[in-house]
């Protein structure tokens, strides 16, 4: 083979990482999103969910930009975490934070409407047996909708495996250090190793 | 004790509707609640339950559940609710279902051993028929020991046997632990059987209210009887002519003379009874 191999695990090792990071930033803050904006009488309703809806509508170029000027060292985010040592922009923290951002709404969409979905009189007969929502959403409808959670969650981590655009922006494509494997095989393609990105590739196919 | 003093504009079937009520209901009775469709039976259920919002009053033994618009959650009121549609929790087995309310085993195992349902106590709610989802579900709804129980047709969708075992069950439930009972209901011999006061409601208020007898009888003055029904159908015989109308599930037909016909048209809604003759009850069928 021409390419060396350590050129094919660490990309499929970082993005095998950040996926990890992304499906437990999904389950602990998807799900509870999914859970409030699922109440009917939530105010600016609206707002939020095109909030979340945004990055599936945005171009992923464009929202990494924007995120770049949002959390970069000067930034308006970025300057607060920066005082506290924390910086995103061209670290792994960046990768995670890119793919969170590109997978929640594919998470918190379906989510949201199974959770709304879910027969209303169920609920209710929790609640008249005294039992809070929260209560209920955790021992009622999450069991009831688990298959709904987990195929949510694995359409959402296969859209973080592949995202490029906002990754590209704030992780900035070190190659070595913050080149997924998606990235990776952007960069064979464009250095002109082809055989380097169809085993990219395939890696991706079986992982698929 | 409970009192209602209720107030609220609903969307009905013929626009805009206000429901209002104003009802005592003494502890441990059964009442029935009836009406047309929309006409804010379930609505006062659910206002009951705390599972919608209204203005007004509602105080059970002396503890407030509404005062204005100021209402104590459905989780604080220590109601039971059976719903029409059962509501089983599907992820748990039966006995969890009950479990799910309250831990307390010894009052479970007592309720499903009532219902003659202990040897499914740990069998999921989808394996199980309608009749015995309800029963669950009634079961479930006693769990917490409810100052009140309000079910909101609750045999409407079983089959007539299945419909007259659970009443059965209904009524042991109710002498063995005296829960005072709101029950809405379009069966007259369910309401008849199960409640000692029947209220009936339309377009909101209450038109009916007194013991089942009083309610439900529909004969006038003199009549021996009387049935309601729908004429189906007037047909000319010669120089006579045949009404058929439907009575519940069954068909009769009554002769007319051509005065009387004149002035029916299919669709509406009459009224059969008899004077001169005393009706002969036979039995058809032994229980």
């Amino acid at each position: 083979m021409v390419f060396e191999m350590t050129q094919v695990w660490h990309p499929l090792v970082l993005s095998l990482k950040t996926l990890g990071c992304v499906a437990i930033l999904l389950v602990c803050l998807g799900i509870p999103l999914a859970f409030v904006l699922s109440k009917e009488d939530m105010k600016y309703k609206w707002f939020f969910e095109a909030l979340v809806m945004f990055p599936l509508i945005f171009p992923p170029i464009a929202i990494g930009f924007l995120l770049l000027l949002l959390l970069g060292k000067y930034g308006w985010i970025g300057s607060c975490f920066n005082a506290l040592g924390i910086g995103f922009i061209f670290e792994f923290k960046g990768l995670v934070l890119a793919g969170f951002i590109a997978a929640l709404p594919l998470m918190v969409k379906p989510l949201q409407s199974a959770i709304e979905l879910f027969p209303k009189s169920i609920k209710e007969a929790s609640y008249t047996g005294g039992k809070s929502r929260f209560y209920t959403f955790v021992f009622i409808i999450l069991p009831c909708i688990k298959k709904s959670v987990i195929a949510a969650l694995l359409i959402a981590l296969a859209r973080a495996l592949g995202e490029v655009g906002i990754t590209l922006m704030l992780g900035g494509n070190i190659v070595g250090k913050t080149d997924t494997i998606s990235l990776a095989i952007y960069n064979a393609v464009f250095d002109g190793e082809y055989d380097l990105a169809l085993f990219l590739c395939s890696i991706l196919m079986v992982i698929s | 004790m409970i009192e209602i003093e209720v107030k609220k504009e609903l969307l009905g079937s013929l626009g805009k509707m206000d429901l209002d009520v104003n009802l005592t209901i003494e502890a441990q009775s059964f009442v029935a609640l009836s009406g047309q469709s929309g006409s804010g039976k379930t609505t006062l259920l659910r206002i009951l339950a705390g599972l919608e919002e209204a203005k007004g009053r509602i105080v059970v033994d002396n503890e407030v559940w509404l005062d204005g618009f100021k209402a104590l959650p459905p989780q604080k009121r220590g109601i039971g609710f059976v719903f029409q549609d059962y509501a089983l929790f599907p992820n748990m087995s039966i006995l969890d279902n009950l479990l799910f309310v309250r831990q307390d085993k010894a009052l479970a195992k007592e309720l499903l051993s009532m219902s003659e349902l202990l040897e499914l106590a740990h069998r999921k709610p989808a394996t199980l028929s309608g009749g015995q989802k309800q029963r669950v579900s009634l079961c479930r709804a006693m769990m917490n020991r409810p100052k009140l129980l309000l079910m909101d047709e609750p045999l409407s969708a079983l089959d007539p046997f299945m419909r007259n075992k659970l009443q059965q069950e209904i009524l042991s439930l109710h002498k063995t632990f005296g829960t005072t009972t709101i029950m809405v209901s379009h069966d007259p011999s369910e309401m008849y059987r199960l409640s000692s006061r029947v209220v009936v409601l339309s377009q909101g208020k209450i038109v009916q209210d007194g013991d089942a007898k009083s309610v439900l009888l529909r004969t006038q003055g003199s009549q021996k009887f009387s049935f309601e029904g729908e004429l189906l159908d007037v047909i000319k015989v010669d120089v006579i002519y045949i009404a058929i109308v439907a009575i519940g599930q069954q068909i009769v037909e009554v002769v007319l003379d051509a005065s009387e016909a004149l002035d029916l048209h299919v669709g509406d809604r009459v009224n059969i009874g008899t004077k001169a003759f005393a009706p002969i009850l036979q039995k058809w069928e032994k229980k």
